[in-house]
Parts: C-alpha cells; sequence; structure tokens
C-alpha cells in the first residue's frame, strides 16, 4: 500500500514538472507577444511596465518554488522521508509568492489595456490561506516523522 | 528523558557484542545506539520484547526510571517545597 502511494507521488509529481515545464515555456512565448499588444498609456506607463514585469516574475518565482517542492520531495523519498522539514519552509515561501501572484496577475489585465486599477480580490487571500494550513499540518507531520524515527 | 535503557550492562553480563545483539532484535546498530545513549522517545513492545529474547532477561533488567528535574519539580509543587 505504502509502496503504491509513493510510486503515486512520484508519478503525479513528474506530471507537475512538465507540465510546470510547459506552461512556463509557453508564457514565456507568450509574454513577448503580449508586450507588443499592451496598451501603453504614457500618464502610467512607469506603473503598467512594473505590474507587466513584476507579474513575468512572480510567475516564474512561483514554478520555482513548485519545482522546489517536488525535488525535494524527490530527495526525501531517495532517503525514506516522506515529510522533510525543507519542504515546510518551501510551502510557507510559496503561500507568500502566491499572494503577490494573485494581486500582480489580477492587476496585470488592467495595466495591459491601459488602466491604472490595483486589483484586490479575495483569492489573493483564501488560497495562500489554506496554503500555510497546509504547511501547518505539513510542520506537525515533520515532527511526528521525527518522533517515530526515534522510535525503535 | 527519565527512562535509561541499560543494555550494556546486559550485553556485558550476557558477553555480546552490540552488532551480535542489534542483528538478533533485527534493528540497526544505529537505531541500537539511539536506545543506548538516551536519545529514543520510545520503545516498540516488539523491540523490547526481541530486547529481552535475545538478552534473556525481563524488561525491569533493562529499562530503569530516573525522574529529572523537571518531573521533580511537578512532584514537589504540590507539597509547598518548590
Amino acid at each position: 500500500m505504502k509502496e503504491k502511494t509513493i510510486r503515486t507521488i512520484k508519478g503525479i509529481s513528474i506530471a507537475v514538472l512538465v507540465t510546470i515545464a510547459i506552461e512556463t515555456g509557453l508564457d514565456t512565448y507568450f509574454w513577448s507577444e503580449r508586450w507588443q499588444n499592451v496598451e501603453w498609456n504614457e500618464e502610467i506607463i512607469g506603473w503598467q511596465r512594473r505590474i507587466i514585469i513584476s507579474n513575468i516574475a512572480t510567475t516564474y518565482l512561483l514554478a520555482a518554488v513548485m519545482v522546489t517542492f517536488i525535488i525535494n520531495i524527490f530527495r526525501g523519498l531517495k532517503k525514506g522521508v516522506i515529510f522533510s522539514r525543507c519542504n515546510t519552509i518551501v510551502i510557507f515561501i510559496g503561500a507568500a509568492i502566491y499572494v503577490l501572484y494573485s494581486f500582480y496577475a489580477y492587476t496585470a489585465l488592467d495595466a495591459a489595456i491601459g488602466r491604472h486599477v490595483n486589483s484586490i480580490d479575495t483569492d489573493i487571500f483564501i488560497y495562500p490561506l489554506l496554503i500555510i494550513i497546509l504547511g501547518l499540518l505539513h510542520k506537525l507531520a515533520v515532527e511526528a516523522s521525527e518522533e517515530n524515527n526515534l522510535t525503535i | 528523558m527519565p527512562i535509561i535503557v541499560n543494555v550494556d550492562i546486559m550485553l556485558a553480563r550476557r558477553k555480546m557484542s552490540s552488532g551480535e545483539l542489534a542483528e538478533k532484535v533485527g534493528i540497526t546498530q544505529a537505531n541500537l545506539s539511539i536506545l543506548k545513549t538516551g536519545k529514543a522517545k520510545a520503545v516498540r513492545f516488539s523491540t523490547l520484547s526481541a530486547l529481552c529474547k535475545a538478552l534473556d532477561c525481563q524488561p525491569g533488567d533493562i529499562l530503569e526510571y530516573q525522574p529529572g528535574e523537571e518531573d521533580l519539580s511537578q512532584e514537589l509543587s504540590g507539597t509547598g517545597f518548590e
């Protein structure tokens, strides 16, 4: 049962890595096109550039966090560790980056059409809060796992 | 940790090496070392049973309770002798 679950985790992790690679590649390709189609508004051009560049940067940062999380899972499973301490930190960093990513992703839609609107939606906070809950549960799992390792 | 695992004493009495004991009990030498050095958080009954079988002894021969400072202060907290 445990071996089957570990194989499933590895399979899904590989699928996630491939998806991230494809998405990041497509984002890189389409952003260069989208940059050409942005409706630059001279009054707010500095803000538009900051928002769009921040959107691109946070997209890549989030992808990097997810890749790091997956790589840590593989490293941990290789050593027989299911819940690794470093992934707890990665999850919390991911939650923080997701807040920024969500804000810039929403705001970039308006920036691309020349509208100066800072979009704040409940989605910006709900999903990161859920991620934080998962991070805290992961932290408890790490502590239980370490205690279990010291149970002879 | 107030519970001390006195495996070394029984090993000396039975003239057995740590490696031999670890093999008989079915745990790694590293885990046996964790037990001996008091770093273990818990011992499974199956491991305790295997230890007693390998060393031909009772659990009381290898387990000893030595209250630490925390336990002493908890005991004294109701007596006014803190």
